[in-house]
């Protein structure tokens, strides 16, 4: 076989293609050009990197990290007239019963953060979550819902919070894409959650899967594997370099060679990157299978300077969304991510990622403290948990509560925009000053209003 | 401690208020004891008993006797009547009631069941069992002696506001009596009620002291051992919750006579809370005007309008704001701006802060309105905001400009080229030489049909235009080919969906199918073609079936409003929040669409820039309010119960009466702040209020709407489709800011052009082939796109338009010309959306697959305009080339590069299957001749004659391949389609050539 600087070489090609080469290389390509390239925060950021493990349907906060006791003693009771008022999805708070936690809560690291005792190993992490108890907004459909944790707007077609970041931020890599999500199923509202929005679609999350073509057309379609595609490359590649030559100050021509080239380097590193063969077994074995091997994927991506990962978790089938059988459906679905969250961690911590890597966990809303049917649980974004970790916050600590059943935030609340202020801030960049004009208006991830972050509380 | 004085200072300031208040209402109280009522409930002492958290604390009191009311649910304490004070009870509309026991006391067939109410809750439920109710003792199924009392719409749907009282006797027909049809009883003020009936039947009823409606119900018993309850009906369940305020409730034992029911309502009147009215003539100017500015001017001035309300100018002084009117003229007892300055209302007082007015200011404004609220219209102050406005380039009238004039005549074609030579002689530029005939020809064929030319195309231009030498005829002749071609609808049909947003499913979790949205996007294509007159076009759109109702051709051209995101799910529906997504969604989009502005940020606060108030907002979503999507099949609205699984066909439709819409406070649906009245932004040119005093004039609403669109007037219209033609054809606008030609979007960089283009299509009967053709011969379209280095360094973003601007083909195009190159395009047109195959991979995000692929394997390549939109799911191919986002109106579609285009048109199944099947059209066309191939190549991929380089290196690249790939299994080669193949390797060859200029940047780069 022909190398390809002997091809090149044969075929009269070589001036204008090995120029390519160079032009390729990172630095060749101006930063105005290429938009994914590494930008400067706005201020100091405690973490370049994001995991967020987004628990599909909605857990329940107190059949998870929000133990309460008051539920015990009123099982059965009707909740206070106070809280009728509340909308949800399926069914009317007068007409449900408050519902004990069958799970059993212990209280977990030196700092004695409380957890259903089903978490068996990422309570041993516990000194490490940063725990949000106070999280809320009022969108109790989880299409809308899923939408609005991502892109702070409850309607379709805004870009997601990866998205802005990516915007934001740029990336470290240039062979992989700055923006990737793994999911176990198909998510309600389906692709566009990841979506670039009103954003260029360089922004855009990639959905990825394991194999050797974790991304869409990464192989050539089998009918084409008879091709050279270097070979056939370089031919457009001469030609294309021949075009921008007669037409001088297109920086487009430019842009678009280069892309060329990396595509063709994200074919052998995305397979590469997914691929989690190339860890040692002890490594695998922490991890597990399932949302672990996600979890090693996500920790593998990071790694190799993907700016955001994002997992789904309980999508597909009923997930988290337990309105029937909640007891025994939250221990299997804690028992199936337990070990994930815990590798991750615990694996981040050990390669000195943990501090750069923000690990979120969470899910679109809560549940009601109280029954649907015999002993499920609705939709209920007015009061949830969510977890923090790594990324400059300060573990082993609660943030705010809710009321004593457990259905409203009441202290140090949480609404969603706040909490994507305050990720983006943890990010180093300003929520009010990351804007990208749309429509006639600077748009911004976190609405028109001012939002209050709580940065401070947690690093 | 500190905490413990609080409370004790704070209750004394309530107890001081409290008794005030008590004493300026005693007179009311003392008319109706002096009535001895049996039951009388005032709920002044709920307030102190709300916060109890015992459950046999709350308790409302009976101030009579002992039918103490019990509470369930949250009942809060609110300001009572106006006249009476005290507090009132006000009810949350989910949760409360009050329910007074029965023991006997209240058995009563001849009765006087008295309240006052103040809601702004709709009325719009059936009149039985109504939206809410106030006061009741029902019992199940009719005449079965109970009565009630409630509010309830006659017509459903429609927010009447009216108030229905029953009387139900046994064995007899119910009665109902109707408050007035005119008089709106939700509309945040107090109103008294008072019901009678008699033994025998006779019934009356009383709203604010007068006479509304008398009957008889037969006579009989009405009375049952059924508690009496307030806020909902104990029949009826949860859904006919009251929200509002209830006060002063009474029963009696006997029949109070219009006299009395006169004196109560006189007696609660609001004189005794107010300060003197001044005793002389006042004038405004002198007097009043003083006073507004220097009190009120800060939030209701000539610039502001906290609440909708300004203070300065008469037309909107009197008309009021969000909450209703405040002046009365010849009444100041009953003028809100009274009672608020007067601070009678303890729930507000203006000014909220700052000093508020003395008695004897407050006097001469009462004067000034008994005296008539004479107000001259000299008096009125300006907005200076509207003053501005008008002045912004684009609220200006449009007027057609003089030509400039220039130093190289000779370049300019007409007058179009005078006016961008005019700024490039400015700026020192020279313009460039005209683009070479084969760029000519690829750029107008792309620009108008979408499409690259055919060999023989190219081949026969060049050979004219050679004839001709310098002669326009053999250019002119391609432009009147492409402009008569029925691919020109294709092409401009989908510059327009991707304003209109356009999509073939409605999007979220359900995503279904819209059945009517490719009868809309065939009905575009059509008109396009047809060069339709646009502001007949435009009328179509928004109200077709309002003016042209019998027309079957335009039944779906309404699509416009129907095919826009629509969301479902399951569980409990919420109707108002659905409609309000949607109205919002029409508002923004037709805003967007054709005045190029921005409304949206006036949904939740007054606009920051242009004169868009939120008034002016919603008075723009009250124009769509009466339309509502209908299901064609099933002949009714779509509602939850449908089955959102199959596919909708939907056309629109006015409603029997127009639904009340409320402006929102921050766009939050559960603030309503007042009517919002139908109305076109009041800033602009024959902006303002609709007429809306003939009958059924909710029906015109979206005609008037259109008609003042497209009026002489109106500014907008005409230069913004202006600027979107000259944008679809040079790929970048004369406004730089395309969705905003509002005070925060950029001017124009060519104002005068702009301005001629305008003028230019609205005095040719709004025909765009008009302007495509005027547009087409000017020198600045016909130049080349090769920039000088004075070009690049004068003009670097080429604003001046010193070089033709090249550009990237958009999404459809691109996937256009890879079938047209390859010879596989399916010029087919119109019909239902088609379904291509796509990656597996692409589809597992949805739950809902559904991705129903169409089986006809010959549809799958026809062009890109008629390749399913779905809401969801985008076709990856078109997603990755930046193809328009639905959710929103696109008005310019996004040109970034990334590597996953170069992984589509390299390795991806419908750029590898188009590759094979060019090497396929290539061998057969040509046979073997590997030089007559190549130039036959060129011609088919670029539009152009292969260069003898070009030639050189393509031959040898293929002699190279073909050669390397000699001894390779046919299995292992890559074939093209649709030839007999007898040499593999060299057709293998010829795949990865076809692939290679496929994948070139010009091959979607046009010159």
């Amino acid at each position: 076989m022909l190398t390809r600087r002997q091809l090149l070489a044969q075929t009269g090609l070589g001036a204008g293609a090995l120029a390519l080469t160079d032009l390729m290389s990172r630095e060749g390509l101006a930063a105005e050009q290429n938009p994914l390239a590494s930008k400067s925060q706005h201020f100091p950021a405690k973490a370049k990197n994001i995991i967020w493990l987004f628990m599909h349907g909605g857990p329940s906060q107190v059949d998870t990290f929000d133990p309460k006791p008051a539920l015990a003693e009123y099982d059965g009771k009707s909740p206070p007239a106070e809280l009728h008022e509340l909308h949800l999805q399926f069914t009317d708070v007068s007409k449900q019963k408050l519902m004990a936690s069958r799970h059993k809560f212990q209280q977990f690291g030196e700092a004695g953060i409380p957890m259903n005792e089903g978490f068996k190993r990422l309570s041993k992490c516990a000194d490490d979550l940063a725990v949000v108890r106070g999280m809320h907004h009022e969108v109790f459909n989880h299409t809308p819902g899923i939408f609005l944790s991502n892109t702070g707007d409850m309607r379709m077609g805004r870009p997601s919070l990866g998205s802005w970041l990516t915007y934001g931020l740029g990336c470290e890599t240039d062979n992989l894409p700055a923006y990737v999500v793994m999911n176990d199923g198909p998510l309600k509202p389906g692709a566009g959650v990841w979506g670039n929005g009103f954003l260029p679609v360089v922004y855009q999350g990639t959905n990825i899967n394991s194999g050797a073509t974790p991304i869409s057309n990464l192989r050539p379609q089998e009918k084409l594997s008879g091709i050279d595609q270097r070979k056939t490359l370089d031919f457009a590649q001469w030609l294309n370099e021949r075009h921008k030559s007669t037409r001088p100050g297109d920086s487009n021509l430019d842009a678009r060679i280069a892309s060329y080239e990396l595509a063709f380097r994200m074919q052998s590193a995305a397979p590469e990157a997914v691929d989690i063969n190339r860890e040692s077994k002890t490594t695998r074995e922490l991890y597990g299978g399932g949302f672990g091997e996600h979890c090693l994927v996500a920790r593998r991506l990071v790694e190799r300077g993907v700016r955001m990962v994002q997992i789904y978790h309980g999508c597909g089938g009923g997930g988290w969304d337990t309105h029937g059988d909640n007891h025994n459906r939250h221990t299997k679905l804690i028992q199936s991510i337990d070990q994930g969250c815990a590798a991750l961690l615990t694996d981040l911590k050990a390669r000195g990622l943990l501090d750069e890597t923000l690990v979120i966990w969470g899910g679109e809303f809560g549940r009601t403290p109280s029954t649907e049917g015999k002993d499920g649980r609705d939709h209920s974004p007015y009061g949830f948990s969510i977890w923090m970790a790594g990324g400059g916050v300060k573990g082993g600590q609660i943030i705010g509560a809710t009321d004593d059943f457990g259905f409203r935030a009441v202290d140090d609340k949480v609404h969603l925009h706040d909490f994507h202020a305050t990720v983006l801030k943890l990010l180093g960049l300003d929520p009010e000053q990351l804007t990208y004009r749309f429509g006639g208006l600077d748009q911004r991830l976190i609405g028109v209003e001012k939002r209050r972050d709580i940065y401070d509380r947690l690093t | 401690m500190i905490d413990q004085m609080r409370t004790i200072l704070l209750s004394c300031v309530i107890s001081f208020c409290f008794l005030g208040a008590v004493a300026v209402g005693q007179r009311y109280v003392d008319e109706v004891r002096s009535d001895a009522p049996v039951l009388y409930l005032r709920f002044d002492k709920l307030s102190e008993l709300e916060s109890g958290a015992e459950e046999k604390n709350k308790t409302v009191f009976d101030s009579i006797g002992k039918h103490h009311g019990a509470v369930v649910g949250k009942l809060t304490g609110s300001a009572g009547v106006l006249g009476i004070g005290g507090r009132s009870a006000k009810f949350d509309g989910r949760t409360s009631v009050v329910t007074i026991a029965d023991d006997g006391t209240f058995r009563l067939d001849s009765l006087t069941v008295e309240f006052w109410i103040r809601t702004k809750q709709k009325f719009d439920d059936s009149f039985w069992p109504g939206s809410a109710t106030f006061i009741t003792k029902a019992t199940p199924g009719a005449g079965t002696s109970d009565w009630t009392i409630n509010a309830a719409s006659l017509s459903p749907g429609t927010d009447q506001g009216r108030l229905m009282a029953e009387s139900g006797p046994a064995g007899h027909n119910d009665l109902f009596l109707w408050s007035p049809e005119n008089q709106k009883l939700n509309d945040d003020r107090w109103h008294h009620v008072v019901w009678t009936r008699s033994e025998k039947g006779a019934s009356q009823l009383f709203i604010d002291g007068e006479l509304a409606s008398q009957g008889n119900d037969g006579g009989g018993k009405i009375s049952n051992d059924r508690a009496i309850q307030l806020g909902a009906d104990p029949i009826h369940g949860g859904g006919q919750h009251f929200a509002g305020q209830l006060d002063e409730v009474a029963v009696y034992k006997t029949i109070l006579s219009a006299e009395r029911v006169r004196a109560h309502f006189s007696t609660a009147s609001y004189e005794g809370l107010l300060p003197p009215i001044a005793k002389r003539q006042v004038d405004f100017v002198a007097d009043i005007q003083p006073i507004f500015k220097r009190h009120c001017f800060e939030c209701h001035g000539p610039d502001s309008e906290e609440g909708g309300l300004s203070l300065a100018r008469r037309g909107e002084a009197l008309t009021g704001g969000d909450g209703g009117v405040v002046i009365q003229p010849a009444n100041s007892l009953s003028s809100r701006l009274v009672h608020l300055v007067a601070g009678v209302d303890d729930d507000k007082q203006m000014p909220p802060e700052e000093e508020k007015l003395t008695n004897s200011e407050i006097g001469l404004i009462r004067a000034w309105i008994d005296q008539g609220a004479r107000w001259p219209q000299t008096a009125d102050i300006a907005d200076p905001r509207i003053a501005k406005a008008l002045q912004h380039w684009s609220y200006r009238p449009i007027k057609a400009p003089s030509i400039p004039g220039v130093a190289r005549t000779k370049w300019v074609a007409n007058p179009i080229d005078a006016f961008v030579l005019a700024k490039l002689e400015k700026a020192g530029i020279e313009p460039p030489g005209i683009a070479d005939r084969a760029t000519l020809l690829r750029r107008a064929s792309f620009d108008v049909i979408g499409l690259p030319p055919s060999p023989d195309e190219v081949e026969s231009f060049l050979a004219e235009s050679f004839l001709a030498g310098s002669g326009d005829k053999p250019y002119r002749n391609v432009v009147d080919r492409l402009l008569e071609s029925p691919h020109y609808g294709e092409r401009w049909a989908r510059h327009w969906l991707d304003v209109v947003r356009y999509g073939d499913s409605a999007g979220y979790e359900l995503d279904s199918y819209f059945d009517h949205a490719w009868r809309y996007r065939d009905y575009v294509i059509r008109s396009f073609n047809e060069d339709k007159s646009f502001d007949r076009f435009v009328h179509e759109q928004l109200a077709a079936d309002e003016l042209w109702p019998d027309d079957e051709s335009l039944q779906y051209a309404t699509g416009l409003l129907s095919v826009g995101p629509f969301r479902y799910e399951g569980g409990i529906a919420r109707p108002d929040v659905v409609q309000y997504e949607r109205l919002t969604d029409l508002t923004d989009t037709v805003s967007t669409t054709f005045l190029g502005l921005t409304v949206g940020c006036a949904r939740c606060h007054t606009h920051k820039y242009d004169p868009i108030s939120q008034r002016d907002y919603f008075g723009l979503q009250a124009v769509f309010a009466p339309s509502q999507l209908w299901d064609v099949n099933l002949k009714k609205a779509p509602d939850n119960s449908n089955d959102r699984k199959k596919p909708q066909l939907w056309t629109i439709q006015n409603r029997n009466s127009a639904p009340t819409l409320h402006v929102l406070r921050r766009g939050e649906l559960t603030a309503p702040a007042g009517i919002a009245t139908p109305s076109f932004i009041r800033g602009l040119p024959g902006g303002g209020p609709l007429d809306e005093s003939e009958t059924d004039s909710f029906k015109q609403r979206r005609t008037k709407f259109a008609r003042w669109l497209t009026s002489k007037n109106n500014p907008l219209t005409a230069r913004v489709l202006a600027n979107r033609v000259w944008q679809w054809h040079f790929g970048q606008s004369l406004v730089p800011t395309p969705d905003d030609f509002g005070l925060n979007g950029e001017p124009p960089t060519h104002p005068e052009l702009l301005d001629y283009l305008a003028t230019e299509l609205t005095e040719n009967e709004w025909k765009l082939k008009h302007l495509h053709l005027l547009i087409m011969q000017s020198n600045t379209y016909k130049m080349s796109s090769r920039a000088s280095e004075k070009s690049l360094s004068l003009d670097p973003n080429n604003r001046l338009y010193s070089r033709f601007p090249r550009r990237r083909l958009e999404a459809e195009s691109i996937w256009d010309n890879l079938h047209a190159v390859a010879g596989t395009l399916n010029r087919e047109q119109f019909g239902t959306a088609v379904v291509p195959p796509i990656e597996k991979s692409a589809l597992d995000s949805l739950i809902n697959t559904n991705w129903n692929v169409t089986k006809d394997e010959k549809q799958w390549t026809r062009r890109g305009v008629y390749v399913i939109v779905r809401r969801s799911l985008r076709m990856p191919f078109f997603d990755t080339f930046n193809a328009a986002e639905p959710a929103t109106s696109c008005v310019r579609r996004d040109t970034t590069v990334v590597s996953p285009q170069a992984l589509t048109l390299l390795n991806g199944a419908t750029a590898g299957k188009q590759a094979r099947q060019f090497a396929g059209r290539l061998l057969r066309e040509n046979g073997s001749d590997i030089d007559s191939l190549v130039q036959r190549a060129w011609l088919m991929a670029f539009g152009r004659k292969v260069t003898s380089e070009e030639l050189q290196q393509s031959v040898q690249f293929l002699k190279l391949r073909r050669a390397e790939l000699k001894d390779r299994k046919s299995n292992e080669l890559a074939a093209p389609l649709g030839h007999e193949n007898s040499q593999p390797a060299l057709g293998a060859a010829v795949v990865e050539f076809c692939l290679a200029l496929m994948n070139t940047n010009e091959f979607i780069y046009i010159d």
